[in-house]
C-alpha cells in the first residue's frame, strides 16, 4: 500500500505526512511526530499508555488507524497545556499540575494514559465519584502500583479546575 | 550564583577541568559472590579513578551513581543527601545517574541496593568537600574554621568578611581521595534529609518531556520486529533454539521499506524503514518449525510447576534439620 498525504491536527497544529493509512495513529504520532507523550504498552488497546484526545475524547492510539481520523483534532500528553491552561501560567493542564502536586509517578511510564483519560473524564463528570473515577481508569494499567496517588490526582485535579 | 551545565562527558574531562574540586575513589572489588545470584563484575581499573562528586567554583555540584532512577526516587534522594551534607540548595545539585562514561560502575540496579552501596560514599564525599572548602576559607579569612557560618554559596566569619567559592576555587583543580572517615553531620541537625521533597524527575514525566528508554530516536534510525518461535515462552529443553527449519526470504522480498531479516538460532527478526513496513514483513514472513515437544498439561498447575526443570537452591540451613523433624511433634511441609 503506497502512502497517501495525510493531513493530521496535532496539538493545534496541521501536519502533511506521507504515512499509510493503515499505520497505527501511535506509530505516527511517535516515529513521524517525535511525540515522546503516547507510549506503547501492549498494543491491543488494553494496558491505556497510549491514549490521545481525539475531539477532546479518550483514545487508543495503538488501535488507530491515521487515515481514519480525518480532521477531527489530536491532543497529547504535550499539547494539554493548551487546553486548560492554569492561572500561573506553567504551560501545564490543571490535571498535570494536579499529578506533580500528588506525586503521582513512580516510573511514570503509565502517566500518558492516567493524565490523558483524567482529562478526558473532567470533561464529561467535573465532580466525579470515587466509583466513577475507578471505572474511568480501570483499564489504564500502572504496574509499580501508584494507583492510590493517581487517585489522590485526580480529587486535586477537580479542586484546581473548580470555578 | 548562577551555575552552567558543564560540557565534561568522560572521567577524564572532569580530571582535567579547573574552577572545580572532585572527591575520587578508587574502583571497590567486586563483592563475594553470593550462591544463585549472578556473579557482581568488579569495575575495570583501566577506566581510572572514580569521581563521586565534583564542587564547581560557579556553585554547580555534580554527584555521580552507577545505578539508574527507575522510577524509585534515586535521583532525588542521592540528591537530597548531597545537598544535605553540603549545605547546599537543593536545586544546584545535578545527579548523573548510570553515565557509563563518568559515573562510577556499580553494576546492575538490582535488589534495591542502591541507597545501601552509594548513600555513604556520597554523604562522605559531600561532607569531605565541604571540611575542605571550610578550611581553605579559614586561611583566606584568618580565622578558625569551625567560626565560620556558611549561607548562600559564602563563608562568613563574625567580622562581617566572606568568600566564596569563586574565590576558592576559581583557577584550581582540587582533588580529594574519599576519606571513609570523614565526619559527618548529625541526624539531628538534617534539615533536607528526612523531609518529603518533591521528585525532581516528574515534573517532565508529566509535561512529556521526559526521554525513556523508549523514546530514544537516533538519526537514520530503523525498526525492528521479532519473529516469535511456536514454544515462546519455554527455556528448558534440547529444543530451544534449534526448532528453526526453514525460514523464506522470497516471502518478504516483494516489501517496501528495504526490510532485512536476521536469523540466528531460533532468534528470526525483521527490519524495516518504518515500523509499519517492519510489522507487514513480520505478518508476511513464512517460516517452517520441526516438530517440538508439547508443553506439558496445565490441568493440575502444581504438578506442572513441580516437575518443570528446575535447580534446587539451598537459601538457607541451620543445625540439625533432619534429626529435628524426626523429633518434631508435627511436620509440615511446602512446595
Amino acid at each position: 500500500m503506497s502512502s497517501a498525504t495525510i493531513a493530521l491536527r496535532v496539538n493545534g497544529q496541521v501536519h502533511a505526512l506521507a504515512v499509510p493509512p493503515a499505520a497505527p495513529l501511535l506509530q505516527v504520532l511517535r516515529n513521524d511526530l517525535g511525540l515522546n507523550g503516547p507510549k506503547f504498552g501492549c498494543g491491543l488497546g488494553e494496558c491505556g499508555a497510549c491514549l490521545v484526545l481525539v475531539d477532546g475524547v479518550a483514545a487508543r492510539s495503538c488501535c488507530l488507524p491515521v487515515g481514519g481520523i480525518g480532521d477531527r483534532a489530536v491532543t497529547t500528553l504535550e499539547g494539554l497545556g493548551a487546553l486548560g491552561a492554569l492561572p500561573s501560567c506553567t504551560g501545564l493542564h490543571p490535571v498535570q499540575q494536579a499529578f506533580i502536586d500528588c506525586q503521582a509517578a513512580q516510573c511514570g511510564y503509565c502517566l500518558n494514559g492516567m493524565v490523558v483519560a483524567t482529562v478526558a473524564l473532567l470533561r464529561e463528570h467535573p465532580h466525579p465519584s470515587d466509583a466513577q473515577v475507578r471505572a474511568a481508569l480501570s483499564h489504564n494499567l500502572c504496574r509499580c502500583g501508584t494507583h492510590l496517588e493517581i487517585l489522590a490526582a485526580v480529587q486535586r485535579a477537580v479542586q484546581l479546575m473548580a470555578p | 550564583m548562577s551555575t552552567s551545565v558543564k560540557p565534561w562527558r568522560t572521567r577524564q574531562d572532569f580530571r582535567a577541568a579547573t574552577d572545580v574540586l572532585l572527591v575520587l575513589r578508587v574502583p571497590l572489588p567486586a563483592a563475594a559472590p553470593v550462591t544463585g545470584q549472578p556473579p557482581q563484575v568488579a569495575a575495570n581499573p583501566a577506566e581510572g579513578l572514580e569521581v563521586l562528586l565534583a564542587v564547581c567554583a560557579d556553585g554547580q555540584v555534580m554527584a555521580l551513581a552507577g545505578h539508574v532512577d527507575l522510577g524509585t526516587g534515586l535521583r532525588s534522594a542521592y540528591g537530597q543527601i548531597v545537598a544535605e551534607e553540603l549545605d547546599w540548595p537543593l536545586a544546584q545539585v545535578e545527579v548523573i545517574l548510570g553515565d557509563t562514561a563518568r559515573a562510577p560502575n556499580q553494576g546492575p540496579t538490582i535488589a534495591s541496593t542502591s541507597i545501601q552501596l552509594h548513600a555513604q560514599p556520597l554523604r562522605l564525599a559531600a561532607a569531605q568537600a565541604r571540611g575542605w572548602l571550610r578550611a581553605a576559607a579559614a586561611a583566606v579569612l584568618n580565622v578558625p574554621a569551625e567560626s565560620l557560618t556558611f549561607g548562600d554559596g559564602n563563608f562568613s566569619c563574625a567580622a562581617g568578611q566572606r568568600v566564596g567559592l569563586a574565590e576558592l576555587l576559581g583557577g584550581r583543580h582540587v582533588e580529594l581521595m574519599l576519606d571513609a572517615s570523614t565526619a559527618i553531620k548529625p541526624v539531628a541537625e538534617h534539615r533536607l534529609v528526612g523531609t518529603s521533597t518533591p521528585r525532581v524527575d516528574i515534573p517532565a514525566k508529566v509535561s512529556g518531556a521526559a526521554v525513556f528508554v523508549h523514546d530514544v530516536r537516533l538519526p537514520g534510525m530503523l525498526h525492528g520486529r521479532v519473529v516469535r518461535p511456536p514454544y515462546a515462552g519455554v527455556d528448558a529443553g534440547d529444543f530451544v533454539g534449534r526448532t528453526l527449519k526453514a525460514v523464506d526470504e522470497s516471502s518478504i522480498a516483494h516489501l517496501p521499506g528495504n526490510v532485512q531479516l536476521v536469523v540466528q538460532g531460533d532468534f528470526i527478526g525483521v527490519v524495516a524503514d518504518r515500523e509499519d513496513q517492519a510489522e507487514a514483513a513480520m505478518h508476511a514472513l513464512r517460516v517452517e518449525w520441526k516438530p517440538w515437544p508439547a508443553l506439558p498439561p496445565l490441568d493440575d498447575l502444581a504438578q506442572a510447576l513441580s516437575a518443570n526443570p528446575a535447580t534446587a537452591r539451598v537459601v538457607a540451613e541451620h543445625g540439625d534439620v533432619d534429626g529435628a523433624r524426626a523429633a518434631a511433634a508435627q511436620v509440615l511441609d511446602r512446595d
